[in-house]
Order: structure tokens, then sequence, then C-alpha cells
């Protein structure tokens, strides 16, 4: 799914415990297929919510390590890289949330936090990707 | 001292510690400090054990005061719920383990986290310790029906965005040499730990009471006796008590105003 570019881009990010870099491309290129497929099996009417749970899951530590990450330190050397990693991943969250009916359907800011759907965004910034916009 | 710890454990189940206001006249001190917005000052009181004079940056003793004050509709909820979070966290530091500790909100507020600590074991390992302060009537209720669910949707996930935010920037203002590792440690590899605090009256001091009001901890968060911490402070008349101890933090404040503007 990702281009070499794109690739050798997540490939950089911070190393964490346990996290296999060199293979988290096609980790995340394949989370996004899974849900996929769970959407397709949902409308067969079987229940995806235990197959995804993990995906969910993993999802969301990478995305709030990230995130955390670029936060702490923001001139960090890799922020691009982290800041790439956390927003895919706040989006893999959120539509897994949206598949399975867990999430509010619109954005939400709070005085404490704010829905993974900008978070997704938000966390693009450090890449420059708004700098076109 | 203003408080005192004693520590309290019910086997596996949780462990934690009951405290007693020792100093009436020192706690309102500290939570004076505390309004005035000097939690710093109020840190080196506490670890100096005594007070000291030190040269204080001055102003906010309007909003201090308002702190200590009810809430235009009347209700003290909110007020002693934000006294109880700075008797709270006065009992973080009391308990002295080597970690960092968030100082309280500046602000009556009865949503988000209300206390947030990182710990570091004797291997320099970090761990987050998310804490819930509660100044309430029923504290059975209180644990059961908003205590619990809290700690569930951080145990599942479903609050990461606040402890992001939260841990963020209690690593950004306490120069910890090695940041990346304790964010590892907290949101990657999930070292969490759970705190509750309550206040409590007659019912729940004795260690039968006190197994009833946190019935149910270990199947809401699961693991090692250590990841679930049980605090209690016990007081007779709740509303009567907290508002003594604002009026008595009131006055030093006025006290402080008046020697600042000498």
């Amino acid at each position: 799914m990702y281009d070499e570019s794109t690739s050798s881009l997540i490939r950089s990010a911070p190393e964490l415990p346990g996290l296999d870099l060199d293979n988290l491309p096609d980790q995340l290129s394949n989370a996004f297929a899974e849900i996929v497929s769970a959407r397709i099996a949902l409308r067969d009417a079987a229940t995806p919510a235990e197959e995804i749970s993990e995906t969910i899951a993993f999802a969301r530590r990478l995305a709030a390590t990230n995130e955390a990450l670029v936060a702490t330190s923001p001139e960090r050397e890799n922020r691009r890289a982290a800041g790439f990693v956390a927003a895919t991943a706040h989006r893999l969250v959120h539509q897994a949330e949206a598949l399975l009916g867990d999430s509010p359907t619109t954005a939400a800011v709070t005085t404490d936090a704010i829905s993974s759907d900008i978070s997704a965004c938000l966390t693009s910034a450090p890449m420059g990707q708004f700098r076109a916009i | 001292m203003a408080i005192a710890l004693t520590p309290v454990r019910e086997g596996e189940l949780w462990a934690g510690s009951t405290w007693t206001v020792e100093n009436e006249q020192l706690l309102a001190e500290l939570i004076a400090r505390v309004a005035i917005g000097q939690a710093r000052v109020a840190e080196r009181i506490l670890f100096e054990d005594d007070l000291v004079p030190i040269l204080y940056p001055t102003g906010g003793y309007e909003a201090a005061r308002n702190l200590l004050k009810l809430g235009p509709s009347g209700d003290p909820a909110h007020r002693d719920g934000w006294m109880f979070q700075v008797i709270s966290w006065i009992a973080a530091h009391r308990a002295g383990k080597p970690g960092v500790i968030r100082s309280p909100h500046m602000r009556h507020a009865d949503k988000g986290l209300d206390g947030l600590l990182v710990e570091f074991d004797d291997r320099e390992v970090a761990r987050v310790i998310i804490s819930e302060e509660k100044a309430t009537k029923n504290a059975r209720k209180m644990v059961r029906d908003k205590v619990w669910p809290e700690f569930v949707d951080f145990e599942t996930g479903r609050r990461d965005a606040e402890l992001i935010d939260g841990v963020s920037t209690l690593l950004a203002g306490s120069g910890h040499p090695n940041p990346d590792a304790v964010v590892a440690a907290i949101l990657w590899t999930e070292k969490r730990a759970y705190r509750v605090a309550v206040t409590i009256d007659d019912k729940h001091t004795s260690r039968k009471g006190r197994k009833a009001l946190y019935k149910g901890y270990e199947k809401q968060v699961l693991g090692k006796v250590g990841r679930r911490r049980a605090e209690t402070l016990h007081v007779k008349h709740l509303r009567e008590w907290f508002n003594c101890i604002a009026l008595k933090a009131t006055a030093v404040i006025d006290a402080e105003e008046s020697a600042d503007d000498v």
C-alpha cells in the first residue's frame, strides 16, 4: 500500500520494545485491509469485533506513544516519522471505531481530549503536510 | 505535619493508606499556597516539613479566594472536590515515592483526570498512576458508579488522549533526562496503576468497612495488587469540615495579601 519513500519514513519512526520497524509498513497496510474485510464481514452479519480488537489495541498504543514522543520532544530528529505513524494509527483507530459503532460520529473537542479523527489531522502537522494548503 | 499516612492492605485485593489530618492550620496554609498558584512553594514546605520564609511571587489573591468559595449554584461539591484534590496531592507527596506528581488543577472541575503521578521503581522504570479523588458523602456509590467505570475506560485505552496530554505536560515540566523511556513505558508497555482516594464516614473506617468500600476493585483492574491503590480520609461532617478548612485557608490568603501591601 505504501510507496518506497513512505515505507522508509515509517521505518524511521522511534524504536519501541518489541516493535519490528522494518515490518511496520506491512503491518499498517494489513491492519487497514483487516478493517476493510471486517466491514465486508459485517455486511454478511458476521461479528468482526473480536478479530479486529487486537488490531485496535495495537493501533491505539502506537498512536498514543508516537504522539506523546513528539509532544514531549518536539525537536526530535524523527518527528516527521513519529507524526506520520501517529496519524496513520489514529486513522486506523478512528475507522475501526466507526465500523464498530463505538465512536462519536462527529469530531469531539473537550477540555481534556480530542477525538482520534482530529488527532489524525494534527499529528500530520509535523510532517509539513499542511504547508501546501 | 499536615497529614499522616497509615499503610493498609487487603491481601492481594488492594493496598494503600488511610490519611489523618494532624494539623488543620498547616493543612489550610498548604491549600492556600496552592490556591495562590504556589504549588512549588507548597512542595518545598512539604519536603522541609516546616514553614520556611520564601520570597513568594505575588498576586492572584482574588482568584485564590474564589477557589475557596462556593460556585454560583451554592453547591459545595465542586469547591470541596477541589480542596480534596489538593489534600490528595499532599498525601501523594507524603507517600514519598520517587517520581513526578502533577500539580493540582487551578479550577473547580468535575470532569477529566483528577490526579496523575509518574513513579520510578528501583530500576528507574516508570509507571503512571491514574488517580481519582472524590470528596463524597456516599463513598461506596461513588467508587462503584463513578470511579470503577473511569478506571475501566483507562484500562481499555478509551481515554488514552487524556493520558497523552497529562503525561506530556507532566514530563515537559519535569526535566526528566530520558522522557522517551518514560513515554514508552507508560503508553507503549502500558505500565499503569490506579489510585482511588475518597472521603469516608464512620461506616467505612473499620477493616470490614474498607473491604466493602473497595469491593470489586480486582475485577475492574486486573493484575498484581500494586496496580490497585486505595486511600481514605475519614471526615465526620463532610461539608462543615471542608468549610472550616476553606475559611482558615482564606484567612491565610488575606494575611498574605495585607503583608504584601506593606
